[in-house]
């Protein structure tokens, strides 16, 4: 049995003189690639800049709002203790019993105190027999 | 080419570095020795600090009603270096400040970066002076003190001054605690004084004071006063106290002197209108202390309750001669009998029996001569002499209280003891205290001791009772309910030698009810009233604030107890 005959490799075409390197730009695609990066960075920085400045903004618009709540509770602790003050200012005994007194009333000369009786058949209800007579 | 002379070099070289040298100096100067005096003088340029004041803590009464509170307010003041025109700035204060035009441009034109226009402004005020623009005025911010009740308990209370320091009362008593801690922030502001945002801000807030919860009952101090100051004026009396106590913890409800005060005006009034005389002033207590004399012959059981003694109306002591009231023969006493006809010959004879040891040791044990320790400034001890000092008259004297002296919170306490079946409690005027937060915190109860037994105390109290309702005591009396308590008539001594006033007397009534179940206890003092006697002029002044505290307290009526052994005929 015969076997087919193997293919012999090929020749290598013969090496020619060494060529330039396929990397080396020509100079303008270089200078296209600086000004690329440039444009880069710039966006970098001025992205970076931007939120900075949005963050100071921000925080200054927050500052101004905490400031303007500051006032307001200030201003309404203020117009608590002013209510507090005219509630206490008016529940006053004395200013009580001055208005009364302006209007006609006066407590009563005697004041006696009265138990309710505990006996039902006692229709006045002053436990009259537990009460004795007051003397002055 | 020729080269430089090396002369020149060296000369060149000399200059920079002495040049180099000193800028080296210079900063070393500027960098190390004055940096800090440097950094701190850059820092006041740029950098404010503005005192933040702490609210004071209110004083509240019993049931959490305000008695004392803090309002905000402003300091106004001027730095005369900016005031343009000092007369035009003065003539548009003044109306405003209500303050002569002249007084302000003697401040607005005063050598000085710092004068006080007003204090404690109000906040309208404040901001209609802001807006007059005046160059060279400016604010602080302050707090102002406010009572908003007026007079009442102004002498418990107490005030505070113009920088919101307490110097009477409960505020002085109490100022650490009211007072909180000052705060402060720190800004870094602009030329034109405005807070540079994001620079620095660093703020130390104040921490407010804690406020009192007193024992005080709003409603039943206004009652107390209303009837002193009727009775010192229907009396003509000098002055007058009242006190209102519970018996049971020592709580006092009510405490009041005339003269009294507005505390919001405290500078109008009279400085003698400041004392809080229930505790600071005290009085030869008379008749109202032969409850020790009593509560001490019963305890040491001195005397039979149902011997009848001989008691004549004088007797001679040493050179004195001491007589009862009226005029009387010789009448057969009981100890009820004496304490209820508050017979002096009799207190004395009963004293003999107990004697002089035992009488002092419980005159100290009733708490004369020592503070109660309420917790209030200026609390005064009183006047007992030691035992070592008594002379042949002081046991006599002492047994129906001359010849000592007393607070009236001393004497009411004697009477609460006995009320509180033997046991003495230290008076209070604070039951708790409330935090900035709210957090409440209960004082706790004073000290007590025992000082007679329950059965001792009981017994007195039956003689009480029954010097109201059958003895000097009986203007006292309330229907439907029992009282117990004891008249003093004493005599005043004279300030500037030995002796006393004549045909003057401090009149008293100190007494408690129901006697059964005692729930208040009643001092009532006159000083020098137009009836002399504590059965006249003070006794229908308990009567009322009793009834008053029945009223306010929804006192029930409680059995009634039984009349003591005795040898006088009812009445």
């Amino acid at each position: 049995m015969s076997l087919p005959a193997r293919e012999l490799p090929s020749p290598r075409p013969p090496r020619g003189p060494r060529s330039e390197p396929a990397r080396v730009l020509k100079p303008k695609r270089r200078k296209q690639h600086q000004v690329g990066f440039a444009v880069l960075a710039s966006v970098v920085v001025g992205l970076l800049v931007l939120s900075i400045v949005v963050l100071h903004v921000l925080l200054a618009q927050q500052s101004f709002r905490i400031d303007e709540v500051e006032r307001r509770a200030e201003v309404l602790r203020q117009e608590h203790l002013g209510l507090v003050t005219q509630q206490a200012t008016l529940s006053a005994p004395g200013r009580i019993a001055a208005w009364a007194a302006r209007h006609g009333m006066r407590l009563p000369d005697d004041i006696r105190i009265l138990r309710a009786s505990d006996d039902p058949g006692d229709p006045t209800g002053t436990g009259s027999a537990s009460v004795g007579e007051e003397r002055r | 080419m020729t080269r430089p002379p090396i002369g020149r070099l060296v000369a060149l070289l000399c200059v920079m570095v002495f040049a180099l040298g000193a800028i080296f100096v210079r900063l070393s100067v500027l960098q190390v020795s004055q940096a800090d005096d440097l950094r701190d003088r850059a820092a006041d340029q740029r950098v404010r600090t503005v005192a933040l004041p702490a609210e004071r803590g209110q004083i509240l009464d019993r049931s959490g009603t305000r008695l004392a509170l803090s309002l905000p307010a402003r300091d106004v003041y001027a730095d005369p270096r900016y005031v343009v025109d000092a007369w035009a700035t003065a003539t548009a204060l003044s109306p405003v400040l209500d303050e002569p035009a002249t007084s302000l441009v003697d401040k607005l034109t005063a050598d000085a970066t710092f004068v006080y226009l007003a204090r404690q402004v109000g906040l309208q005020r404040a901001d209609r002076i802001e807006e007059l623009g005046l160059a060279g005025i400016g604010f602080l911010d302050a707090t102002r003190r406010s009572y908003p009740a007026g007079p009442l308990a102004g002498q418990v209370l107490g005030f505070v001054n113009v920088d919101g320091e307490g110097i009477a009362g409960l505020e002085l008593e109490y100022q650490d605690l009211l007072a909180g801690a000052p705060g402060e922030r720190t800004q870094e502001i602009d030329p034109y004084g405005q807070p540079i945002v994001g620079g620095v801000d660093v703020l130390r807030p104040p921490v407010a004071g804690a406020s009192l919860e007193t024992t005080i009952d709003r409603e039943l101090q206004f009652q107390a006063e209303a009837a002193l100051r009727d009775a010192v004026e229907h009396q003509g009396a000098r002055g007058g106290t009242l006190i209102v106590m519970d018996p049971r913890n020592g709580e006092i409800l009510a405490m009041t002197s005339v003269p009294s005060f507005d505390p919001n005006r405290f500078a109008e009034a009279d400085p003698a209108a400041y004392r809080n005389r229930a505790v600071t002033d005290m009085f030869e207590p008379g008749s109202t202390n032969k409850v020790i004399t009593a509560a001490a012959a019963v305890q040491e059981r001195a005397l039979p309750l149902d011997e009848r003694l001989s008691v004549a109306w004088t007797m001679e002591v040493g050179e004195f001669t001491i007589h009862d009231a009226h005029p009387h023969g010789v009448l057969r006493m009981t100890l009820g009998d004496i304490i209820a006809e508050s017979s002096n010959i009799g207190a004395v004879h009963v004293a003999n029996r107990v004697g002089a040891d035992d009488m002092a040791a419980y005159l100290w044990r009733f708490g004369l001569g020592r503070e109660t320790g309420v917790g209030f400034p200026g609390e005064s001890a009183g006047i007992t002499l030691p035992l070592t000092h008594w002379t042949d008259t002081t046991l006599a004297t002492s047994a129906y209280g001359q010849g000592l002296a007393a607070t009236p919170l001393q004497m009411i306490s004697v009477y609460a003891t006995i009320a509180n079946q033997g046991r003495w409690v230290q008076p209070r005027l604070v039951r708790a205290t409330i935090g900035a937060d709210g957090t409440r915190h209960e004082v706790p109860p004073g000290g007590s001791r025992r000082v007679v037994s329950a059965e001792t105390a009981e017994m007195v109290g039956r003689m009480l009772a029954y010097a109201v309702d059958h003895g000097t005591g009986t203007n006292a009396r309330i229907a439907g309910y029992q009282v117990a308590g004891k008249t003093g008539t004493a005599r005043i001594p004279l300030e500037d030698r030995p002796g006393y006033l004549e045909g003057q007397y401090v009149a008293s009534f100190i007494g408690y009810l129901p006697a059964g179940d005692p729930q208040v206890v009643i001092a009532a003092i006159l000083d020098r009233p137009a009836q002399g006697y504590g059965g006249l002029a003070a006794a229908p002044l308990f009567q009322r604030v009793a009834r008053a505290a029945i009223s306010r307290l929804g006192i029930e009526p409680a059995a009634p107890l039984p009349v003591p052994p005795h040898a006088l005929p009812l009445r």
